[in-house]
């Protein structure tokens, strides 16, 4: 009964009831912790995420762990270096806490704000190079970097494979996407069309960016391919994780960029409710017997 | 509202009342058979009133509980004297751990990420396996068959381990025939190590096993992280590997000499070895300030938790390898009785208050 009222939104927005949903907190509360074990807790590390995961797809400078600054390689930097490290190439850095997730706990410094702010006073943190979004997402908004939300999937002895591919785009004041403000549009696994409708936390629906005009109808995300074959692959190599969501940008040189990955609960209310169910064939509907 | 915060509030403390109940008197429970054990074997290791006193107080006023006093009564016998700063082994469960260790201490039960968590060489990983599949360090999959091509190709043997596996649980001593013969399927994710070779000295001690050196290391706000306390973990004559049962530990000093005894489960005292007849005092191990050095830094790098537990291997050419590591319960207390107090000037014993 407690799975019944997210496949009611669900059935609501198609105006019809479709077999394999999967519930959000269903996969919360029932896949995650059955199919990912008690190691899912892993992603929260953010500072070790470039050690688990192994690739240089993630746009880490340095850590601050327990009142010691290190480079992304584990090298000792110490503080009279920092700034010049920091801040010689690049006007700003974003600062992210271990367990912070869909934009909580992230700060955008730049070198003023950085000097002046009491650091120290967090705990376990991670300072990420800011990360110039492709032009093609350009086109809808600028100020903050959309994200493609992809959930691999690995079954036991299986290779791991997208099942869905959403795009989170910010507002106009955004500097980064946070949960609250940003848009959810699903895109078509196969196509790389996008919804042609976009989706607020509160399912308000737009037909286009609130801000821009930029109208979603029609329009495809073609460069993804590399992005979900990277992230396929990573998938493989850590090996004991049977779900992954990843948050990745494609920047202007091309190159994809994690930003974050997700190895407890990433949500798939609107790609479910959209363009789902996502899951068939894997067994889950049956895990909580 | 309030009524019903201050009723969750009751329950908390009254479980975690009943819960530390428990565990202490588990503790103490073995803490007096240690007791018993060490006075049935020398008699003048019975503690006088005079320490009796002075462990009373410390357990009271410094720790906070009579809870402590057999843990230190067992520390005061083996010493045959009191020393102020123990940490016994429930107040280090209890009070310390949890206080300390940070909430990734799961991440060292992850045996087969460990090499990618520490970002070392020193681990002897060979391969993984990982929801079913064969993974190689370099993340290469493959078959079940070139898997033993290459796993054989340059050892007779190998060691599995589960993740979670832990001292000596766990660990499967595997031939090409074993492997051939074995089920893989059954051992949900493994990592499957090379066999070490150890250094001469400890195959003076005893061959068969590889001894394994503790080195614990604790990382605390605005101290330098250091190796405080270790042990050397020996085994029996027909041990493959050392497993909790039937192994004997030694003290460790700080410059890496070995204690007088080595004490069994029950802290049985060996001055030599029972089936070799090695006698351990003033023995120094080679290369212990390479081996603690080792684990320093890998601590520092890794950043986070508090104490990790780091047993080692130390080859005939002085280089380490790491076995295992260990960010759950690291032990102490042998250590404790053996050359403690070592946790001295990191404020544990105000951590109750």
């Amino acid at each position: 009964m407690a799975f019944s009222p997210w496949l009611k939104v669900y059935t609501v927005y198609q105006h019809e009831f479709k077999e394999g949903w999967i519930p959000d907190n269903y996969l919360g509360r029932v896949v995650s912790p059955k199919i990912n074990g008690e190691f899912r807790i892993l992603d929260n590390l953010k500072t070790l995420s470039k050690r688990i995961l192994q690739t240089d797809a993630i746009p880490d400078l340095a850590y601050y762990i327990n009142g010691i600054w290190t480079s992304s390689k584990g090298i000792v930097l110490h503080k009279s270096k920092l700034i010049k490290f920091l801040f010689s190439d690049r006007a700003f850095v974003f600062l992210k806490k271990n367990y912070s997730f869909q934009g909580n706990g992230i700060l955008k410094l730049n070198r003023d704000k950085f000097e002046d702010s009491n650091l120290q006073s967090i705990r376990n943190f991670l300072i990420q190079e800011p990360i110039q979004q492709a032009d093609w997402f350009d086109q809808i908004v600028t100020g903050s970097v959309a994200k493609l939300r992809f959930t691999t999937v690995k079954s036991i002895s299986g290779r791991a494979k997208n099942r869905v591919l959403p795009l989170r785009v910010g507002r106009i004041s955004n500097e980064y996407i946070n949960t609250r403000d940003c848009l959810r549009v699903p895109i078509d696994t196969e196509t790389g069309a996008l919804y042609p409708k976009a989706f607020g936390l509160d399912f308000t629906i737009f037909e286009e960016h609130p801000d821009t005009g930029f109208s979603f109808y029609g329009q495809i995300m073609s460069e993804n391919g590399a992005a979900v074959r990277l992230c396929e692959q990573l998938h493989d190599q850590v090996g004991i994780f049977q779900i992954i969501g990843w948050d990745v940008t494609i920047n202007q040189g091309g190159q994809v960029q994690i930003m974050e990955w997700n190895t407890d609960h990433s949500g798939v209310i609107f790609s479910e409710m959209t363009i789902g169910p996502s899951f068939n064939g894997l067994g889950w509907e049956s895990l909580q017997k | 509202m309030n009524l019903k915060r201050f009723a969750k509030d009751t329950i908390k403390v009254y479980r975690q009342k009943r819960w530390n109940e428990k565990f202490d008197s588990e503790i103490n429970l073995k803490e007096k058979k240690l007791y018993l054990s060490l006075i049935a074997q020398d008699k003048s290791r019975i503690t006088s009133t005079n320490q009796e006193k002075l462990i009373q107080q410390y357990a009271m006023d410094v720790l906070g509980s009579s809870d402590f006093i057999p843990g230190l009564r067992s520390y005061t016998s083996y010493s045959r004297e009191f020393k102020e700063g123990w940490i016994p082994n429930n107040y280090y469960g209890r009070i310390v751990l949890p206080s300390i260790k940070g909430e990734f201490c799961i991440m060292a039960k992850l045996k087969t990420h460990s090499k990618r968590l520490l970002q070392t060489d020193l681990i002897p990983d060979l391969a993984y396996c990982l929801s079913g599949e064969f993974i190689l360090t370099d993340g290469t999959y493959v078959c079940e068959k070139e898997l033993e091509r290459i796993i054989f190709e340059a050892n007779e043997f190998v060691f599995l381990k589960n993740n979670n596996s832990m001292r000596g649980y766990g660990v499967t001593k595997l031939d090409r025939k074993k492997f051939q013969k074995c089920d893989l399927s059954l051992f949900g994710d493994f990592v499957i190590q090379s066999a070490l070779t150890q250094h001469a000295f400890f195959e003076d001690i005893i061959a068969g096993s590889i001894a394994t050196l503790r080195i614990t290391t604790v990382r605390a706000k605005g101290l330098i992280t250091k190796n405080r306390l270790s042990s050397l973990r020996v085994g029996r004559h027909g041990d493959d590997f050392i497993r909790d049962a039937t192994t004997l530990v030694l003290g460790v000093s700080r410059s890496g000499i070995l204690s007088e005894n080595a004490l069994g489960d029950n802290w049985e005292m060996y001055p030599s070895h029972p089936d070799t007849g090695y006698v351990f005092k003033d023995k120094k191990i080679p290369f212990f300030e390479v081996a603690e050095k080792t684990c320093e830094d890998l601590h520092n790098r890794l950043g986070l938790m508090g104490i990790i537990g780091w047993d080692i291997c130390i080859t005939p050419t002085g280089s380490v390898q790491i076995m295992e590591w260990n960010a759950q319960y690291p032990g102490i207390n042998y250590s404790e009785a053996m050359t403690g107090p070592n946790f001295n000037g990191l404020n544990w014993e105000s951590l109750w208050k």
